[in-house]
């Protein structure tokens, strides 16, 4: 099992060394956006005279850039490759590999973080001495900070998993991939940290896992969170994890029946 | 400028489109949810302050108004266009385009029209009147018309702006995501400049004028805009025109067609 993900995960290094450019342009967007909340942020703490609610300006700057950094690490693209795949019958030869194909696309997950990594590191440095973000590392921060981060980049592959297999119904999920756009924008704490929304939707957003996948490790390394709470917080992950992955199951099983490869 | 030909070319164009009718609400409901999302992100914000460095609600929907509005008219034919012209540049097809009876630019510039982007254009303008109706201070028709004329300076520096960037597949062929550049900073129009700290401000400013095109304008609806940034909204748009019109001139002489 390994040697099949290495010989992915090779071919597609080559690959993404080859569209260099193009892998540069997609970081651009990355590192863009979330400096286009922290001013928002900003311009309102100037308004206010510094601070918003228990933030400071300093505290803005270090939660963007932790959400700019776990964003990039659990970004996939699960849901386009699947729509492209199913769209244009080109599932059907990968269905005739020996391997499943969802091999291939967690090689190409890490394999692209893997080189984009040399991009963001010099951006987030650059950025950090721009904003002058304010962190306390501990080393138990530090070590809970890896630990949410593992699992919100496992949560996430595998929820986007089951939006991408969502494709064996519909062909084209654009409507569906802007909806959980929508949704991860607003309750996943980038917009703005969920302690801002309203007492009732926050207590909800806390148990829904776009919260866990982005906003949960920012308030981590933020030391936002009690012992208890971070350690309640990876127990949910870990439950949204299984349910999603039973969810890929079910999806897989009935969507592979119903292929029939569009055009074919 | 021959106009029957650009008038045929609309019409052909037009007669495709209107083949795929479901478009229109597929158009529809992606503006609606891009204004959505701006509109919610603003309330958002408005829950912690009242105002954001001196500008009120109702202002800051006129700048998101301005911003959907003018993407709106750059979905509607300039970005197509040149999305065409890149992938006509990486298979040869250009060819084709050279040999119209037409000036070349014009020809990629317009050769793409999606009416139903229009769908965009009248959601911007929808909520455009909805926040000026809302202002405390009322809007003389003198604003009117300078809101409409840097407007259309506005769209002058983001169409050559765009070019510039097309233009670049003459060298690079492999440019398709090169638009996205532009995507990605238009992004950023969303909010007043004014919001950004300084050193990103220029940054924005100068690498992607996308400010002169969605600020400048909504600053004329608030009773903001001096007249020094009319005038050098006016002189940018200008000189970008020439510019980018050099540069095409340039990026087509390094052209060689791909069958040759």
């Amino acid at each position: 099992m390994f040697k099949i993900f290495c010989a992915h995960f090779k071919t597609n290094l080559a690959v993404h060394l080859q569209y260099r450019v193009a892998l540069g342009i997609r970081m651009m967007g990355t590192v863009l956006l979330p400096i286009i909340y922290l001013a928002t942020w900003w311009a309102v703490a100037d308004t206010k005279g510094g601070t918003v609610r228990d933030f400071t300006k300093a505290d803005f700057a270090a939660y963007y850039i932790a959400m700019m950094v776990i964003n990039h690490v659990t970004f996939t693209w699960l849901a386009w490759n699947y729509e492209f795949r199913i769209r244009h019958g080109a599932l059907s030869s990968l269905l005739s590999l020996p391997t499943h194909p969802i091999y291939r696309d967690f090689a190409q997950n890490i394999s692209y973080k893997v080189i984009s990594f040399f991009m963001i590191a010099p951006a987030v440095l650059i950025v950090s001495l721009m904003f002058k973000p304010h962190f306390q590392f501990t080393i138990a921060s530090a070590v809970f900070f890896g630990l949410a981060l593992l699992f919100s980049y496992a949560l996430r592959f595998l929820l986007e998993l089951n939006l991408a297999m969502t494709a064996f119904w519909f062909t084209r999920i654009k409507g569906i991939g802007e909806v959980y756009f929508f949704i991860l924008f607003f309750t996943s704490g980038q917009v703005a940290p969920i302690s801002f929304l309203p007492d009732w939707l926050r207590e909800a957003v806390r148990f829904m896992p776009f919260y866990l996948i982005l906003g949960f490790p920012a308030e981590v390394v933020l030391n936002k969170l009690s012992h208890a709470e971070i350690v309640n917080g990876m127990i949910m992950q870990g439950i949204w994890a299984i349910a999603c992955v039973c969810g890929v199951c079910v999806l897989w099983r009935s969507g592979i029946r119903r292929y029939s490869a569009v055009g074919a | 400028m021959n106009f029957r030909v650009l008038y045929t070319f609309l019409v052909v164009s037009l007669r495709n489109e209107l083949t795929y009718r479901a478009n229109f609400f597929s158009h529809l409901f992606d503006s609606l949810f891009t204004l959505g999302t701006s509109l919610a992100w603003l309330s958002v914000i408005f829950t912690q302050t009242d105002n954001l460095l001196g500008w009120k609600p109702r202002e800051l929907v006129a700048v998101v108004a301005t911003y959907t509005f003018i993407r709106g008219i750059l979905n509607l034919t300039i970005k197509p266009s040149f999305q065409k012209f890149i992938e006509d540049i990486r298979q040869g097809t250009l060819d084709f385009t050279l040999i119209k009876p037409m000036d070349s630019q014009w020809v990629v510039s317009i050769q793409q029209l999606r009416i139903w982007s229009l769908s965009e254009v009248l959601l911007g303008l929808v909520a455009l009147i909805i926040a000026i109706s809302g202002m405390s201070e009322a809007i003389s028709w003198v604003q009117m018309l300078l809101f409409v004329v840097i407007m259309i300076l506005g769209l002058g520096i983001i169409y050559s702006f765009l070019l510039m960037l097309a233009t670049c597949a003459f060298w690079f062929v492999q440019v398709e995501n090169v638009l996205e550049i532009f995507e990605n900073m238009y992004q950023a129009g969303r909010w007043p400049l004014g919001i950004y700290p300084k050193y990103l401000r220029y940054t924005l400013t100068f690498l992607v004028p996308i400010a002169f095109a969605v600020t400048v304008p909504a600053e004329v609806l608030t009773h903001r805009l001096g007249y020094q940034e009319f005038f050098l909204t006016a002189g940018l748009s200008v000189a970008m025109l020439i510019l980018s019109r050099w540069f095409w001139k340039v990026g087509l002489r390094h052209y060689s067609g791909a069958s040759s």
